[in-house]
């Protein structure tokens, strides 16, 4: 970052003196180049302001993270896949709920962002854990860089998320589809590429936010039902299971 | 290659290519913000929102001198 803003400021200041230099001797030519100088510097000042960590670093440093939340969820012997909340009023950022059983039911209306171990409930079919998404700074980014609402904007509107994921090199391409009332997500060239089965309970913060992304864009709960994945692509499947009123 | 890298380097190749084939200011500025104006809009989603709004200065100082080449233009054709 620090030599990008050497090189803007050298060509502005380069710029500038052959932008003057031209005026004075009436050089079209000489106040073109100029201008294009500090035009040129400009650009490269405005686009020095990413600061980056080396992958080596990152992986580090949020790699241990990842396993302890997947021991945490082996540990506590959690059956059913993951389903993906959407934001609602109890819970602006949305959720991620893994519930105890595969034949699970959900109360809404009971779940809120204080909570996490859902055990104090009537039926044993709604227990289960309630974590943050992983990925819902990412959610926050892909609407912030496309400039858009994801709320109820239809599950196309996802897509926007494959320019942001190739901005900060963490994927190549995303492509979403529904078929059958089936949800497909294809992810090329992941970067982090630690995928596992486990993965449809507690998922990296990548796939957590396009399927974060997919339920907020149909106001929809949404469960997962496979993923699948080879080398740097992954597949994953999910299935609609009714928007936050049905389960409230 | 990084695409911010990338935006940057298409966009010197175009100031370089404009100033070998352009003679006049005028002409080199209304380039300058087309090519600026397209990689906003076409690289737009790749972009962060603060670079984004980091340009909207360069965009619109840009505009401005468009604006005053026109002016001058209807002046001399009125003239």
């Amino acid at each position: 970052m620090k030599w990008k803003n050497i090189a803007g400021a050298i060509l502005i200041v380069i710029g500038s003196v052959l932008t003057f230099k031209g005026a004075i001797e009436t050089n079209q030519s000489l106040i073109n180049a100029g201008i294009g100088g500090v035009f040129l510097g400009v650009v490269v000042l405005t686009f020095s302001t990413s600061d980056y960590v080396k992958y080596d670093a990152f992986k580090a440093v949020v790699l241990p993270y990842f396993e302890l939340v997947k021991n945490m969820i082996d540990a506590l012997d959690l059956k059913s896949k993951a389903v993906y909340i959407p934001p609602y009023s109890n819970l602006p950022d949305g959720g991620v709920f893994i519930p105890l059983h595969k034949d699970f039911d959900i109360d809404l209306a009971k779940l809120d962002k204080n909570t996490m171990f859902i055990v104090d409930v009537g039926r044993e079919k709604e227990m289960g854990l309630l974590i943050t998404p992983l990925g819902k700074e990412l959610v926050k980014m892909y609407e912030s860089y496309s400039e858009l609402d994801f709320t109820n904007a239809g599950l196309h509107i996802v897509e926007n998320a494959s320019a942001v994921l190739r901005s900060l090199g963490l994927a190549k391409s995303l492509t979403v589809e529904e078929s059958d009332g089936k949800i497909k997500v294809y992810i090329e060239g992941v970067k982090i590429n630690n995928c596992s089965k486990i993965c449809e309970q507690i998922a990296c913060p990548i796939c957590s936010s396009i399927l974060l992304s997919i339920a907020k864009a149909l106001q929809e709960l949404i469960i997962v039902e496979e993923f699948k994945f080879d080398k740097r692509f992954i597949e994953i499947s999910a299935r609609r299971i009714g928007g936050v009123d049905k389960w409230m | 290659m990084d695409v911010d890298d990338v935006i940057v380097l298409t966009l010197a190749i175009w100031v370089f290519i404009c100033i070998i084939f352009v003679k006049t200011v005028d002409v080199f500025v209304t380039l300058l913000l087309i090519g600026l104006l397209i990689v906003a809009e076409v690289a737009g989603g790749f972009i962060k929102p603060e670079t984004k709004q980091g340009l909207k200065p360069a965009i619109y100082f840009l505009l401005f001198v468009f604006l005053i080449i026109v002016a001058k233009k209807v002046i001399e054709v009125l003239s």
